[in-house]
Order: structure tokens, then C-alpha cells, then sequence
């Protein structure tokens, strides 16, 4: 394999490709920088053919996709999991926090939900409301055009609703619902919570010539060979180089520590090539790290003795990921379903974002609910269940032959599930640092992590199997999976497991409690800039992907304009 | 037999299924199972990354688990589970064998519970009918010792007895080997896998629901006639297109 080797200085070296890498890259090489990437994975292209998993059938897996080799089965496009060989990290007494990476030009946006929701106003300002917390240096109004042009440039269907906490925007329309998600729709009104259309980045109509539109297979978490979902590659990275911006992609290079030079300003990232195992240099006048909240804490605390920029100390503290707890039932009134195509969209076509108002609640922060069920594709795992729903149906459970063969036609698609994504609360104890006794196979010393959930996700937890119950039984469908109580954290997955992590290296005013400030760019090195998640002081009850896209064109357009005033 | 010729086999390897469960001379179905590697110009092995070709390499190299006499009762009681009916074949000849073979070193813990639920099934056929083989008892017999193991307790916290569990675990196998089968997907009537304009479901499915009265949902969603009209919004975020 040849080697490249970085030979030039770059106007910018950004470390990461995904949406906070992508986007960064995007409209900086569109200013006429020169600009390199490193990523720590290979080439990914969604509409390479060899690579493709979308429309495969599950027989074309010898596992039938089942998830022992991939976390979320062998058709998942995340090149990567939860465990990576050779890429350890390590866990305090106490945590299971989980850490989810994907190694490949995109990174996690290639497999990702696409649930595309701006924060609201107050997710800006939580201090201020509940006490907790800190609230964000910028408000909605000042991210509010970059959410703007981030709808037009990538595209997201859904409604405007006029709520006041889930904003509106620049919508295509949405994909109509299916037949479960009409039975949801009706048991969520009856207890009063409210239902819209989803917000899902798949292009159900045109916004450029270059991009194909949804054939609504349902297969987004395979990445799309048409380019009809956002993923960072087909929607940032290829047209900014196809539009003649320079982007150099260096693929299989695993970011170790940006080096900073006597001037205290950062002069080049540091990396492992893995395709020879060798450290190499590149030069940068700005330096963007995108790879991720815990990779770029641990790239901060990697470059220097106690972290670069860290005179806070709060690199890798406040880190924390979206809450989930799920329910699903069957339901008697789908059985002997007529059989029709029903993939739609990959993911649902209605949600609930969060409807009440926590100062009457007895926990601080809110969740949506996402809705999922149907005549999906079988794949591994299917029948499994069969046991449960007989007892639901009061069958004897087990059995064989035409009678048992006969039963599982008749339920085909007649389970429905939801799950609760909602926001914790960061707290100082719940961090990544370096653990000193341990490496990674490039000889880059590994994350330990501390996490643990507190009372305040617990009750909100609580809520969502109570909201969960209320509803399924409202639609007239049985409880599989029970009802999670204390004794199991209601439900509660363990922490990194929603893969919304966020808060490693907060932005803030003041350099003592935060390491960037509201453009994220560090209070201690002045050319050094964060757009991933990582600077998040808080987490909103909403998916993090379109709230990083928008803070990496406000920062990028920052750095622009820093540049002209040659502040950088 | 290298990587790439054991993974065809393994694709393919349902029609060699299909043989033995003929040669045993129960009810044959003649569907041609499994020819996906065919079909496919692209090979599995190029969706997978190299920690995951080396990782399938070495399960392969250890395949198959079962022993000859085993996948022919593995073949046997897939069909009793699922067995041929009008809208579709029997389990076995649709490669249920062969891809549970592959799980049980894909994920190890299935090797005892299936292994020694096997041997459970010699045991009885010895104390019940003076026999050690179960395939060389009656159906009647077999069906006995069948019956004593096929149905779980009622109540779910129960735990059921190693054969009990052993017959429920081949019975999940079973079932996800057959319905994610192209024999057993077309049986179900899975529908999607294919391109197409989705619109909701139909008029008649949501009238025998009870869905009416929804206009105004309904009318905020995609109309694919204009899914080709580059999108415009005013000011406020209104479509216009």
C-alpha cells in the first residue's frame, strides 16, 4: 500500500470525517482553504457496489444479520462497534459506560437514525430553568440560520408545528404513516401526548440535481447508494471535493495529539498510520478536531501532560449520553394482516417529542418518543418471540408443526414498540481520562471511564415505562416486554448505548469552568477548535447530529472571518 | 476449501440440504433453495471488513459443528417444526441446518444446549422404546418423545428442563432459519426489499381499521408527483414547490 505522507502545511487539519468533520470541511474548502482530514478508518463510499449491504436479503449473511459479529447485525454500515480490536478503553469500578466508534470515511453518520431535530430555546438555557447544569454561552437565535441553511443544504422532512420548544424549519415533506404508527397516533392522543411527523434527513423530494430521492426501502442504517440520506461522505465531503475544494483525505490514520509550538499555538496533529505503523506529523495553521466527545478529549489530554487547553480541568468531565427505556406489545387488532409493502423511510414516520412541562414532574428533563413496528424485512431473531405473544394470546406455549407454522403467519407484523430518548443531566463526576497503566495498539494510551446514571434519569426512566404502558394499552396492544421497575433502573440503557455522547470539553464564558468558548474554539490555544459534540454543555432531549452540523458551519464561518482579520 | 469457496458453499449449501432430506424420505420439496451467490454479483465477503473476514475464516475452518448422523435429525426435527403445508416447503430445505450449524460456532453458546439435547433424544429413545436412534423409531414414537419436550411452561419465570429448553432453542432457529429463507420470506409475504413510491397503506387496509378523518395529517405529507419540483420555501419555512 503506498504511503502518503503529508508534505505540505495545511490552511486546516481537521481530525474526523464525520457530520462535525464533514461539515467543517465542507465549508471551509468551499472558502478556498486547503484542507486535510484524518480519519481513523478506511474509504467509505455509500454507492460503491463491493461495499453496499443495502438491498440484501438477510439469507445473504450467513448469520441472517444477526448482531455477533456487527452490534447492530452484519447489514449495519458502521465499520467499528462498541468493541474495536486492538482499540481498547477501560472502565472504573462501578461504570459500564459503552463506547461506540465507527472507524470509516463518515464515521457514525453512515449507519446513523437520521432523526434530524434542532435543540429548542430552552435547551439553551437549562441552568436558568431547572438550576442544574450550565446553560450554553449562545442561544437559538444564534445558531438558528445555521440550522436554517443546514435543512436547505441537507434536507429533512417533516412539519411545522409551532411548538415552542421543538423549532421549526426548512421541511420536505413526510412519508405518511404506517398502520401501526396510525395506531399509535390514536393511543398517544388519548393520554394527551402529542404526535407529529417525523424529522428524518432522507430527501422525499428534490433539493439538488446531484443527490438521488428516497425509494423508501427502509435500509438507511445501510447508508444509501443513491445519496438519499445525509451521511457525511455523500453530502459534505464528495461535493465539496467535486466542486473543486481541496480536501485531502488521509484514511487509516489514527489521530494521536495535536503538537503545539513555543507560541502556544497549535502547529500539527500527530498520527499513527496504520498501513505502516508509523507516526507522522501534519501541518496545519488552524486545527479542527471533529473525531468524536471522548476521541477528541482523548486527543486534548494525550498532547500534553494534564491536557492541552485544560487549565479548566474539565476535559472529559460532564461527559454524558441520551437516556433510553423502551416497551413493545403485541397487538391482537394487526393479526392476519393484509401483506403490503411497508418499509417507508428507514426509521418512523411519527414521533412524540417531549409534551410536559417538568416543573411539574419529578425529574428535570424531558425525552421524545420514538415509535417502531410493521411488516419489516425478517432477519435474525424473528419468531424468536413466538413463546411470549402465545401466552399474550393465552396458547399454550411452544408447540410445532402446521398449527405453530400457521401462527407465526398470522402475527407477522403485528408488534409495536416504542423507546424514550431523553436527556440527563452532566455532571462533573461522570468522565473520561487517560488510564495511566494501558495502551492502544498505535501506543496511544486508552479512555477509563466513570459514568453512573443518577435519580434524576431513574424518574425519568420511570415515566417513560409508565407513558409506554399507558399508550400500548390505549391501542389495545398486549406488553411483551414487561413493565421495567427500581429493581432493574426502569429499563434504563447503560450510558453510551443511545450513541449520543456528548460534553468532553465544554464551551462556556469563562475559561475556568469550560475549554471553548461559544464558537468552540479553546480559550487556551486560540487556533484550536472543536465541532463535534464534545463542547455540548447540555444534551436537549434531542438527537445531537443536526445541532453539530449546525455549530460546525458557525464555527467554520468563525474561522473565516478570523482569518481575514488575521487573528489566527 | 478456501475463504471464499467455503463461503459459497455456505450460501449454496442449502441444496445439499435439500439432498439428505430427501434421501431421508420424508415429503420432498423441490423448490431449488438458495442460490444466492449466484444471483449476487457482489460477494458478502466485500460488505466485511478485515477483522471480520479473519473472524468468519475461523469459524469456517472449524465447520461443519454437527456430525452427519446429527444434521439428519437436525434436518428431521427442523420439519417437524415447520413442516411443508400449501404456502410453503419444509424447513430443512431451506438451509435451516446449515445456518444453524454456522450459528453454534458464530455463537458458542448454543453448542451444548443443542449438542446435549441431541444426546437427551438417544437417552429417551432408549428408555422409552429399547432403541438408542431416534430416526430409526416409529413417527409415533418419535412424536411421543416429541410431545414430551415441545411446550414451555405457562408461566414464563418458570425455568423449563434442559430438553425442554433444548427443543424450545432449535424451535427459535428453526423459525428464523425458515422465515429468513427466500422460500420462507415469500411465505410470510414480506413485501418491501424493492424500490417504490410508499404511500401509505391502502385505502381498503385503513378503512378495515378504522383510520378516517385524517385529512389534515395527511395533507402535510409527500405528494410523489412533485417529488421531482426542486424544493423552495418562503421566508417562514413554507414549502412552495
Amino acid at each position: 500500500m503506498e504511503i502518503k505522507k503529508p508534505t505540505k502545511t495545511y490552511d486546516a487539519v481537521i481530525v474526523g470525517s464525520g457530520a462535525g468533520g464533514g461539515m467543517t470541511a465542507k465549508v471551509l474548502a468551499e472558502q478556498g482553504l486547503s484542507v486535510a482530514i484524518v480519519e481513523a478508518g478506511p474509504f467509505f463510499d455509500p454507492a460503491d457496489p463491493v461495499t453496499k449491504t443495502q438491498m440484501r436479503w438477510p439469507y445473504e449473511s450467513p448469520r441472517r444479520g444477526a448482531s455477533t459479529q456487527r452490534d447492530f447485525g452484519d447489514f449495519d454500515m458502521a465499520w467499528g462497534g462498541w468493541e474495536i480490536e486492538g482499540e481498547p478503553y477501560t472502565q472504573a469500578e462501578g461504570t459500564d459506560f459503552r463506547w461506540f466508534r465507527s472507524r470509516m470515511l463518515g464515521g457514525r453518520t453512515n449507519h446513523w437514525g437520521r432523526i434530524s431535530l434542532r435543540f429548542g430555546p430552552d435547551d439553551f438555557r437549562r441552568r436558568d430553568i431547572d438550576g442544574l447544569g450550565a446553560n450554553w454561552p449562545i442561544s437559538y437565535e444564534d445558531v438558528k440560520p445555521y440550522y436554517d441553511k443546514v435543512d436547505k443544504l441537507i434536507g429533512v422532512f417533516g412539519t411545522n408545528e409551532g411548538l415552542p420548544n421543538d423549532p421549526d424549519g426548512f421541511f420536505l415533506p413526510p412519508p405518511k404513516p404506517r398502520l401501526h404508527e396510525w395506531y399509535y397516533i390514536k393511543g398517544a392522543r388519548k393520554s394527551g401526548v402529542t404526535v407529529i411527523p417525523s424529522r428524518m434527513s432522507m430527501l422525499t423530494k428534490r433539493i439538488n440535481k446531484e443527490r438521488g430521492l428516497c425509494f423508501y426501502c427502509g435500509q438507511c442504517g445501510r447508508s444509501c447508494m443513491v445519496y438519499a440520506d445525509f451521511s457525511s461522505g455523500s453530502c459534505l465531503i464528495f461535493p465539496a471535493q467535486k466542486a473543486g475544494g481541496q480536501i485531502d483525505l488521509f484514511v487509516n490514520c489514527m489521530a494521536r495529539s495535536v503538537e503545539t509550538g513555543p507560541d502556544g499555538k497549535a502547529k500539527a496533529v500527530s498520527y499513527v498510520n496504520k498501513a505502516d505503523r508509523q507516526e507522522y506529523q501534519i501541518k496545519g495553521k488552524v486545527i479542527v478536531l471533529a473525531a468524536s466527545a471522548c476521541s477528541t478529549a482523548r486527543i486534548l489530554l494525550n498532547s500534553k501532560e494534564g491536557g492541552l487547553g485544560n487549565g479548566s480541568g474539565v476535559i472529559g468531565r460532564y461527559l454524558h449520553d441520551s437516556t433510553g427505556s423502551s416497551m413493545y406489545g403485541f397487538l391482537p387488532a394487526l393479526m392476519d394482516r393484509d401483506r403490503y409493502n411497508e418499509d417507508g423511510v428507514g426509521g418512523m414516520h411519527v414521533y412524540s417529542p417531549w409534551w410536559e412541562d417538568n416543573k411539574k414532574l419529578d425529574f428535570p428533563r424531558g425525552y421524545h418518543i420514538e415509535v417502531w413496528g410493521g411488516q419489516s424485512m425478517p432477519k435474525y431473531g424473528h419468531g424468536f418471540n413466538q413463546a411470549e405473544v402465545q401466552r399474550a394470546l393465552g396458547i399454550t406455549p411452544g408447540g410445532y408443526g402446521k398449527k405453530y407454522k400457521e401462527e407465526l403467519r398470522r402475527i407477522y407484523g403485528a408488534f409495536v414498540g416504542m423507546s424514550g430518548r431523553g436527556e440527563s443531566v452532566a455532571q462533573y463526576d461522570n468522565y473520561c481520562e487517560i488510564d495511566p497503566s494501558k495502551v492502544d495498539e498505535w501506543g496511544i494510551p486508552v479512555l477509563r471511564f466513570h459514568y453512573r446514571w443518577t435519580d434524576y434519569e431513574r424518574r425519568q426512566a420511570r415515566h417513560m415505562q409508565d407513558t409506554f404502558e399507558e399508550i400500548l394499552t390505549n391501542m389495545g396492544a398486549k406488553i411483551l416486554s414487561g413493565k421495567k421497575t427500581a429493581a432493574n433502573d426502569y429499563g434504563l440503557n447503560k450510558p453510551g448505548e443511545i450513541i449520543h455522547e456528548v460534553g468532553t470539553a465544554r464551551m462556556g464564558d469563562d475559561p475556568k469552568t469550560s475549554v471553548t468558548n461559544g464558537y468552540g474554539r479553546l480559550h487556551e490555544v486560540p487556533n484550536l477548535f472543536i465541532t463535534d459534540a464534545a463542547t455540548f454543555p447540555s444534551q436537549a432531549d434531542k438527537n445531537p447530529t443536526w445541532t453539530i452540523m449546525a455549530l460546525a458551519w458557525r464555527t467554520s464561518d468563525h474561522i473565516i472571518s478570523e482569518l481575514k482579520k488575521m487573528n489566527l | 476449501m478456501d475463504r471464499r469457496e467455503s463461503i459459497k458453499s455456505l450460501l449454496i449449501g442449502a441444496a445439499a440440504t435439500s439432498a439428505l432430506f430427501t434421501a431421508a424420505g420424508c415429503e420432498a420439496d423441490t423448490t431449488p433453495a438458495g442460490e444466492t451467490a449466484a444471483e449476487n454479483p457482489f460477494p458478502y465477503e466485500g460488505t466485511r471488513i478485515p477483522e471480520e473476514l479473519r473472524r468468519d475464516a475461523r469459524l469456517h475452518a472449524n465447520a461443519p459443528f454437527f456430525s452427519e448422523s446429527e444434521r439428519k435429525i437436525l434436518d428431521h426435527l427442523a420439519d417437524i417444526i415447520l413442516p411443508a403445508d400449501e404456502q410453503g416447503p419444509a424447513a430443512s430445505a431451506t438451509g435451516v441446518t446449515d445456518f444453524i450449524d454456522f450459528m453454534t460456532l458464530d455463537f458458542p453458546d448454543f453448542q451444548l444446549p443443542l449438542r446435549g439435547g441431541l444426546a437427551w433424544l438417544s437417552r429417551a429413545s432408549l428408555q422409552r422404546f429399547d432403541q438408542n436412534d431416534f430416526m430409526a423409531l416409529t413417527e409415533e414414537q418419535q412424536m411421543a418423545i416429541i410431545e414430551e419436550i415441545a411446550y414451555l411452561p405457562e408461566d414464563p419465570a418458570e425455568v423449563p428442563k434442559p430438553e425442554v429448553a433444548f427443543f424450545d432453542l432449535l424451535r427459535r432457529l428453526v423459525t428464523t432459519g425458515y422465515f429468513t429463507s427466500k422460500e420462507g420470506i415469500k411465505d410470510l409475504g414480506y413485501k418491501g426489499n424493492a424500490p417504490n413510491l410508499w404511500d401509505g397503506p391502502p385505502e381498503e387496509v385503513l378503512r378495515k381499521h378504522g383510520i378516517t378523518g385524517e385529512e389534515e395529517w395527511l395533507s402535510k405529507c409527500i405528494d410523489h408527483d412533485t417529488r421531482n419540483e426542486m424544493a423552495e420555501w418562503d421566508e417562514n419555512g413554507n414549502l412552495l414547490t
